[in-house]
């Protein structure tokens, strides 16, 4: 066994790996940052896997160079015919070393920007996290058991092992309940018996017209106005509907209206006012109307019908807060900037402070909008929340309330741009209510240039990156840093294997002349390999990023690229050089 | 006696090499750095900058020429004399003489000044923010539509993370560049004023940044320079000690090249010792010497404790390796 580990020198590197990666991983567990306790283990394999990435070029070399530094000349040159030259020995190791490089050249590329993109969102995630708590406690202390509750809930879908807040949220969810007064049934009851009896949808004038005699006959005067109006609207050749209304109407002023009357009156005057919202496209306010009837009449068929289709044209330009403020306990890109170039004499700058999507769709928070001439500032908002769609994004939130929510005090919220300055610059939009955006949204996530701690790249995929560079310039970034972060996570693989090859040549080139099998003191030594083997490989790839990234600044990026594969193929031709001309003996 | 001839012009080789990959790196480097100023402004910076870099460059290739040189010995021994005399005349003559032949090409203003630096060229605002772009600056992050020669006009800070308002909206302002920070003066008067001092990083300056991994080593590098271009404007013969000190120093460092029958070993340890030894001469120098001439009467008299450990240490090194180390192995024993 022994004699094997000492003959094949995958296994030296392959010890070398684990014990690194053991190494990191303990380190990880010791420097484990203020995050949620939930995130302790995520952290420290995701941790330890960028800090493994980050090392693996010098470890790998310090690892080859030993295995060769120590393979056993005689035993493995001579095999059973005689001499067999270094170069031939080591073909057979090439093919190794090259699935090694394109294992790593996976991981490097496509693993380790996820790694990344996960390290900032246990960050993300435990700052909002803290928030809510912050925000829980402070509602505690005010005696607002609601928002307490809200915010101490959203805090559990983050951490969502707390027993600690469990206990809290239980606790409260208790009080609550025993606090709750009886609804009114009594009340309740007599509303939902004064609902109209049909529903309206989808029939015709001549329809309505005969509704409205039936209930002009039982003396149903409210109804029989109401359907002899929407005959009328449908159809505005059928005086008839006409008459029929202005007799119900007579009746109706000429009474002594009951209170269950009067009541049946604002439900109709209600219906009324929501409809002509809805007639005239102005959606969110019809949608708050038959919301309003809906929780005052659940049963009633028309009100139903126009709340459905007040919402469905709501989405089309507008969204749910409750869907958008799901975002708050997801990860995503954060402190997103770009200048949204839409006018040659304006700049329009735009900050998202996150993004990230849910099953409704694609939201932003905390959204910063500032545009500007040469002269003057134009104007610049804020809104609390966006969402995303088709090259635009709709900053009107509304509040949704649940089906058979109880009765409020309060309107239902909304969200819309609050101007900090320069309102008429605003209202000057077309649509007020809609920023049009430039970047795709594939492109967002790489505008991470929000604050200078997350303008790294790191946490981009490469292709995105790729994909990102042709247009970044246009959105304020600076095009060569973009290029010089493609070229050096290109240069990362074509390292790995050159550095490998040429460690094979070195360790073989200085291997131990011991006499007799080596002294197991010699493994105190090993982790000096590694230790030089960081500031050597670092060495290495500063100096060809200088020239890369000398090349990216000064040269168009295709040619860069050419530089970049002529300088790793005469790299790699005299490692190859050197590798061949090692001796045998 | 082939060594005679051999070993120097192996090392004179390898130091010119050296010197030019060096060299070629920092040009490239600097010309990067500066590259933001505009095609006209940065060559006329990069050509002031030129006998600063050939300075900065020259001790790191004799030191790294030396350990090659010592490593090239330990794998093909031949005369001990000329093996202890090459190495460390030839570092000797090479760094002492070509200092000052290098310092003279330095223009006579800069010969005098304190301390050298490559770019002494007075830099303009377009090295530390470029028009049109987002620009960090430390915390913060700097959108500037137009930058005049003293003058930025509109700006925008983004101020990101918690602040109530991200982003700040400025008409106007003035960028004040210095030695040591960036004043950036926003807004006219009151309330809305706004000022900003940062450090003077350069645009593109993270493009050809070391990295953590390299950072301490630049900065002992760094030192090295500073130490031994105070040394040459103080005086010629404390120049020529520091150069034989640190040539010594290194020199000692070779003794692990042949300290065991594993060669790799004995490499990693000699470079191992060559950081240490350089480390030790930062820490003497920007620690060790501060910290005692607050207590003493007389500082200056520390001013050449570096040197001084260095060449105690290096003397040692090269003793134990005359004395106890053997200079040739035999194969297999």
């Amino acid at each position: 066994m022994r004699r094997q580990i000492e003959q094949n020198p995958f296994t030296i590197l392959f010890l070398f790996y684990l014990l690194a990666f053991g190494v990191f991983f303990f380190y990880s567990i010791f420097t484990f940052p203020g995050h949620l306790a939930t995130f302790l283990w995520p952290f420290v394999w995701t941790n330890s896997f960028i800090l493994f990435m980050r090392y693996c070029i010098p470890v790998t070399v310090a690892a080859v160079a030993v295995a060769y530094s120590l393979l056993p000349a005689a035993d493995t040159v001579l095999v059973r015919s005689g001499r067999q030259p270094f170069a031939k020995l080591v073909s057979s190791h090439l093919t190794t070393f090259i699935v090694l490089a394109v294992v790593y050249t996976a991981l490097i590329l496509g693993l380790h920007p996820l790694a990344v993109r996960n390290m900032e969102r246990f960050d993300s995630l435990t700052e909002e996290a803290e928030k809510f708590l912050d925000k829980a406690k402070k509602a505690m202390v005010k005696q607002d058991s609601n928002t307490a509750l809200l915010n101490y809930q959203r805090y559990l879908e983050i951490d969502e092992g707390n027993r600690k807040i469990m206990g809290v949220v239980s606790d409260l969810q208790k009080k609550m309940i025993a606090d709750r007064p009886e609804p009114p049934q009594a009340a309740q009851q007599d509303r939902e018996s004064m609902r109209i009896r049909d529903l309206a949808e989808g029939k015709e004038a001549y329809e309505f017209l005969e509704m409205a005699e039936d209930y002009f006959e039982q003396e149903d005067y409210f109804s029989a106005h109401y359907y002899a109006n929407l005959a009328y609207e449908i159809d505005s050749g059928r005086e008839d509907a006409r008459r029929l209304a202005a007799r119900a109407q007579d009746k109706i002023a000429s009474k002594d209206l009951s209170k269950l009357e009067e009541e049946e009156k604002r439900l109709y005057e209600r219906k009324k006012e929501g409809y002509k919202h809805f007639s005239s496209g102005d959606y969110i306010k019809a949608y708050k109307v038959f919301l309003e009837l809906k929780e005052e009449y659940p049963r009633d068929a028309y009100v139903n019908s126009y709340l459905e289709k007040s919402v469905d044209r709501l989405s089309e330009k507008h969204f749910y807060l409750d869907e958008a403020e799901q975002i708050d306990t997801l990860p995503g890109a954060t402190e997103l900037l770009f200048v949204n170039y839409r006018d040659e004499d304006e700049r329009e700058i735009v900050y998202i402070g996150k993004l990230a999507g849910t099953e409704a769709g694609i939201f932003c928070k905390d959204i910063e909008v500032l545009r500007f001439n040469d002269r003057e500032l134009l104007y610049h908002y804020h809104v609390p929340y966006g969402r995303l769609s088709e090259g635009a994004m709709f900053l009107h939130g509304v509040e949704r309330i649940a089906q058979g929510a109880a009765p409020r005090e309060a309107a239902p919220r909304e969200t819309e741009p609050r101007y900090l300055s320069g309102a008429s610059g605003l209202r000057r939009e077309p649509d007020p209510n809609m920023l049009v955006l430039v970047p795709t949204l594939e492109e967002l996530p790489t505008l991470k240039g929000g604050s200078a701690a997350s303008a790294s790249a790191e946490g981009i995929g490469f292709l995105t990156l790729w994909k990102a560079r042709g247009q970044i310039g246009s959105y304020g970034y600076l095009e060569p840093t973009i290029s010089a972060e493609i070229l050096r996570r290109l240069l990362m693989p074509f390292s790995f294997l050159i550095l490998c090859l040429l460690s094979v040549a070195v360790g073989w080139r200085f291997q131990a002349r011991f006499s007799a099998r080596p002294h197991w003191i010699l493994l105190v030594f090993m982790p000096l390999f590694p230790l030089v083997a960081i500031p050597l490989t670092a060495l290495y790839l500063h100096a060809q990023q200088i020239l890369l990234n000398f090349a990216a600044l000064r040269l168009r990026f295709s040619i860069s690229l050419v530089v970049f594969l002529v300088l790793q193929g005469l790299l790699l031709l005299i490692t190859m050089i050197i590798l061949a001309g090692q001796r045998a003996d | 006696m082939k060594d005679i001839i051999r070993l120097p012009i192996f090392f004179l080789f390898v130091v010119i090499l050296l010197f030019i990959l060096f060299f070629g790196l920092s040009v490239l480097a600097y010309w990067g750095i500066v590259h933001s100023e505009g095609r006209e402004a940065a060559l006329q910076a990069v050509e002031a900058g030129l006998p600063g870099l050939l300075v900065q460059v020259l001790p790191a290739a004799v030191f790294a020429a030396l350990f090659i040189l010592m490593a090239h010995i330990a794998a093909k021994p031949g005369s001990r004399f000329l093996s202890l005399l090459i190495p460390l005349a030839g570092a000797f003559v090479l760094l002492a003489v070509g200092y000052q032949i290098l310092q003279q090409l330095e223009p006579a203003d800069r010969q005098t000044a304190g301390v050298s630096r490559a770019g002494a060229v007075e830099p303009s605002s377009r090295r530390y923010l470029v028009p049109g772009v987002f620009n960090t600056a430390e915390s913060k992050v700097i959108y500037i539509e137009q930058i005049g020669e003293r003058t930025v006009s509109p700006v925008v800070l983004v101020e990101g993370g918690s602040a109530d308002r991200k982003l700040l909206y400025f008409p106007q302002g003035f960028v004040l560049v210095g030695d040591d920070s960036v004043v950036l003066r926003m807004g006219m008067a009151g309330m809305d004023r706004n000022t900003l001092e940062i450090d003077p990083q350069p645009v593109y300056g993270a493009m050809f940044d070391e990295g953590p991994v390299l950072k301490r080593l630049f900065s002992d590098v760094d030192f090295l320079n500073r130490e031994l271009l105070r040394v040459f404007r103080s005086s010629l013969p404390e120049f020529y000690f520091a150069v034989l000190a640190l040539v010594v120093a290194f020199y000692g460092s070779g003794m692990f090249l042949r300290l065991s029958r594993w060669h790799l070993l004995n490499i990693t340890l000699a470079l191992l010792a060559l950081r240490g030894l350089l480390a030790l001469f930062c820490l003497l120098g920007e620690g060790v010497v501060f910290e005692l001439g607050k207590d003493m009467s007389n500082p200056q008299a520390l001013k050449f404790l570096p040197e001084v450990v260095l060449f105690v240490v290096g003397g040692l090194l090269v003793l134990i390796d005359l004395l106890f180390v053997p200079f040739k192995r035999k194969e297999g024993v």
